[in-house]
């Protein structure tokens, strides 16, 4: 999955282990993010998003056609 | 890139090594390892190589050739007691594991499994007997586990000098 850690990542100036320890997973985890070989769980996902206070969809790319169909979910739930 | 981040990044050089054999059965980098993943694999191989040192006790016993049935027997269920500690702390590790550890390690049973269950039916069809049987099934189970891990470290060191280099790029 492509994503935009590596870039948030270098904006606040953290380093692929510092931000590994933030998260409690190792530097390779982090790594393997970032070049998209591994789709990390909804757990980190969630930590990562918290931990540069970004939505989930902003820092995952691709994840719009996913949220646009959970918007019309919900919508048709509250009809 | 300052020489620091290339150290806490693998570094190529590291990267292109992958790690010693504690490393290649976690597949990842040792240095890169989380304490918890380091520490529980070291317990896991603890027990693997405790439980290897009994079975060959047992055969070693038994190839003597001095002592009862019963007797042997005993020393041999002794022996599943480091291999019952060793399944318990693999189960612990692959738990408590960092979750790209944890792929691979799923990964490399996986193919294991899939060695050992090729292997297993073609002994079968085959009618091959006795000990060369068990090895037909134990050796490809054993070579696909292990050959997965190695794969999966040169893979992750790989990526590794990838992301270096496009940080250097990047800058």
């Amino acid at each position: 999955m492509k994503n935009r850690l590596h870039v948030l990542r270098a904006e606040r100036r953290l380093s692929q282990a510092t931000l590994a320890e933030m998260l409690d997973v190792s530097r390779q985890t982090v790594n393997a993010i970032e070049v998209g070989k591994h789709d990390p769980s909804l757990t980190l996902a969630f930590r990562i998003a918290a931990i540069f206070d970004a939505p989930i969809e902003d820092i995952f790319l691709g994840l719009e056609e996913a949220v646009e169909a959970l918007k019309a979910i919900r919508e048709s739930t509250q009809a | 890139m300052t020489d620091v981040e290339r150290s806490e990044n693998g570094g190529r050089s590291r990267a292109g090594r992958g790690g010693n054999v504690l490393g290649y059965l976690g597949t990842l980098n040792e240095n890169s390892m989380r304490d918890q993943d380091r520490s529980n694999e070291r317990q896991v191989v603890i027990y693997v190589c405790l439980w290897t040192l009994t079975l060959v006790s047992t055969a070693v016993i038994k190839g003597l050739g001095q002592f009862q049935q019963p007797i042997i027997a005993f020393i041999f269920l002794l022996s599943l007691i480091p291999a019952a500690l060793a399944v318990k702390s693999y189960l612990k590790m692959l738990r408590e594991a960092d979750e790209m550890f944890r792929t691979r390690q799923l990964e490399a049973l996986a193919v294991g499994f899939g060695a050992g269950f090729i292997s297993g039916t073609t002994v079968i069809f085959l009618e091959i007997p006795g000990a060369l049987g068990a090895i037909a099934i134990v050796a490809p189970m054993t070579l696909g586990f292990f050959a997965r891990m190695v794969l999966a470290g040169r893979e992750a060191a790989r990526d590794a000098s990838a992301a270096i280099d496009a940080n250097e790029e990047m800058q």
